[in-house]
């Protein structure tokens, strides 16, 4: 979730609450007032018939000069005092419906002993209306400041992590690779000078390391490649030698098969390394259907040997790639399918547009499925390879985001390597 | 004919030195730093160069570039620990007449500088002799007692790698590293090494060759005519 849109989320969820309890206080006040203002009117009207009552002793129908319903009754005995405003319902004719009221009953002794009722009933009909009023315009107030709040927010937020999301932009492109170092525009703000400069630090010290690490890496092959080739060297010239027992050769036989499996295996995680450095960046555009036909000629020997049925389908594809590590592909790929094949089997090669497809016939017995997969396959290779190809083609399909999936079933050996659409 | 082995590892340059020294056609100078060989290359026009390009003190492709420019005849194979096509292609550009890759196996280097050699001094159009065996190098015709053999390529690449290492003892492994040059299915590979083998020796004495390629039990196989 982005930075801007977590922030309006806090402030929507924050501002709205704020807003809902302030709504509910401002609605209550309100009423509050609204009531007042009738219970006012109601004792107007009271006072006025008091007076009536007290010095004129008559009784008018003042439902009519009011507009609504008025009881009073004189009574020859006195009654005790009341004074009090309620909410009733009453059935009304005219809407055939129970009506919301504001009743005032009071009654209160003359000066001659006797006693009088009055009770008004003043219709809140316009109580709901009143409510809905007090609501929408709470509504409204309501919207107005949220956007308020989120075009602000916006603003703001761009104004304020604008040194931020420059130095994410630099960071992203950001390539341990090339010569640049990572720049990062001035801010005022301490906490994103400080990150510039922790930022800044941290990368220089990444650069060097990186290149340390591929100077490393390519020392040491040198270092142990002239150690091996000493090595093999003097076991050569020593294999020459005529006057050895038998028990000489079979040491120094042992010492050079040794030897041999030491440089491939030293060549696989030298190749390793080197992809991992990034080394193989030049790039150019390879004609794969041309890499895979070169490649089956290296093979004859070998898919002769076994007499496989060769097929191809080859489209023109060509992809931008470096051209050792299309090479490895190609070869690893094609070699498996050879080597993990049966006598009379067959190969088949599906070049598409989008994808590289190698199936061929094999042992299942020799390919059970074993937990993991992966390298399952390649496991029991002689001891040269180790299972270092399939780690390596995974190397490579990773740097060029192809895609990679085998399947082993009843006796078919299916490879297959995706490729990312192209960018047009 | 005079090799000079620029090499900066001198146990190295001492084990081919040894290996090269008993072919009697063969004088070897060694030179273990780069104004060494720098020296050497002036004083004296060798017929081939074995040259390590990563010298202390230098850069073995300046080497190079120095005896191109002097227009020396001298013929250049590249060792470099480095197994990089871009050092290859380079290496090669600036004249190097081939290119291997350290470790390697020492009759992988003397079929390489033989091949070198016959190049230089006779423009390819060399006959090799051996026994009753006759090859013309630059038609890549064999002949046994003045028959043609009928020879695949992979057959005549073995004979002409035993040739250059006769009287050697050379490995299965070497062979297999000269034919396709990396790690494929090590058991077939041997297979299709000894078929080849036994072709070639087949071929040889079907007409009236002795059986010159002899096995040698665990390592691989001698060309021998005693």
């Amino acid at each position: 979730m982005k930075l801007q849109a977590r922030n309006n989320i806090y402030n929507i969820t924050y501002s709205a609450i704020i807003l809902v309890v302030i709504g509910f206080f401002l609605q209550i006040t309100l009423i509050k007032i609204y009531y007042k203002q009738i219970d006012d009117g109601i004792k107007t009207e009271r006072v006025i018939i008091e007076e009536e009552i007290e010095y004129l002793d008559t009784v008018p129908d003042y439902t009519q000069v009011f507009g609504h319903q008025i009881e009073v009754s004189l009574l020859q005995k006195p009654v005790p005092y009341r004074n009090h405003f309620a909410n009733v319902k009453q059935y009304v004719e005219r809407s055939q419906a129970n009506e919301l009221f504001r009743q005032h009953y009071f009654s209160k002794n003359r000066k001659n002993g006797m006693g009088y009722t009055i009770c008004i009933m003043k219709p809140l009909s316009e109580l709901h209306k009143f409510k809905r009023v007090v609501m929408l315009s709470i509504s409204f107030a309501f919207l107005l400041l949220l956007i308020a709040f989120l075009g602000s927010g916006y603003f703001v937020n761009r104004q304020l992590w604008r040194p931020f999301y420059k130095t994410l932009d630099g960071l992203t492109r950001f390539n341990l690779d090339a010569p640049s170092t990572l720049n990062f525009t001035d801010t005022e703000i301490s906490e994103f000078k400080q990150l510039n400069q922790i930022i800044s630090s941290f990368s220089q010290k990444l650069k060097g390391d990186y290149i340390r690490m591929k100077e490393f890496t390519e020392n040491l092959s040198h270092e142990i490649n002239t150690m091996l080739a000493i090595i093999m060297s003097k076991v050569e010239l020593l294999l020459q030698k005529e006057d050895m027992t038998e028990d000489q050769i079979e040491h120094f036989t042992t010492i050079y098969h040794v030897t041999n499996n030491l440089i491939h295996l030293n060549n696989g995680l030298l190749l390793l390394a080197k992809i991992d450095n990034q080394f193989y960046n030049n790039q150019e555009p390879i004609e794969l259907s041309q890499l895979v036909t070169n490649h089956l000629r290296t093979f004859d020997d070998f898919i002769r040997q076994k007499n496989l049925e060769v097929k191809t389908e080859l489209a023109p594809v060509s992809l931008l790639m470096n051209r050792s590590l299309a090479e490895i592909l190609i070869s690893n790929m094609m070699n498996n399918a050879i080597k993990h094949n049966v006598p009379n089997g067959y190969l088949h090669i599906n070049l598409l547009q989008s994808s590289i497809c190698v199936e061929n016939s094999c042992n299942d017995k020799e390919n059970e499925p074993a937990g993991n997969g992966d390298l399952a396959f390649y496991e029991n290779k002689p001891y040269a390879s180790l299972g270092l190809g399939f780690e390596i083609m995974k190397r490579i399909c990773r740097i060029y985001d192809f895609s990679l999936n085998y399947t082993v079933q009843q006796g078919v050996y299916r490879f297959e390597i995706g490729f990312p659409p192209k960018d047009l | 004919m005079r090799i000079l082995i620029v090499e900066d590892e001198k146990k190295l340059a001492q084990s081919i030195l040894d290996y090269l020294k008993k072919e009697e056609s063969l004088e070897c100078d060694m030179a273990f730093t780069y104004q060494e060989a720098f020296r050497r290359i002036l004083d004296f026009e060798y017929d081939c160069i074995i040259l390590d390009i990563t010298l202390p003190d230098g850069n073995g492709l300046h080497i190079l570039s120095q005896l191109k420019e002097d227009k020396q005849n001298t013929g250049v194979l590249i060792v470099s620990a480095r197994n990089s096509l871009e050092n290859k292609i380079e290496g090669l550009d600036l004249g190097a007449d081939d290119y291997i890759t350290k470790p390697f196996h020492l009759t992988e280097l003397n079929a390489r500088l033989k091949s070198i050699l016959r190049r230089r001094n006779f423009n390819g159009n060399t006959v090799i002799h051996f026994d009753s065996i006759t090859i013309r190098v630059n038609e890549h015709l064999v002949y046994v007692n003045d028959q043609l053999l009928n020879l695949t390529p992979k057959e005549y690449s073995l004979l002409m790698y035993f040739v250059s290492n006769k009287e050697r003892v050379v490995s299965k492994e070497s062979l297999i590293d000269h034919f396709w040059d990396s790690d494929y299915d090590q058991s077939a590979s041997n297979d299709l090494i000894y078929a080849h083998v036994k072709n070639l020796r087949h071929k040889i004495m079907e007409k009236g060759g002795k059986d010159y390629i002899r096995t040698v039990y665990g390592i691989g196989y001698k060309l021998s005519d005693q």
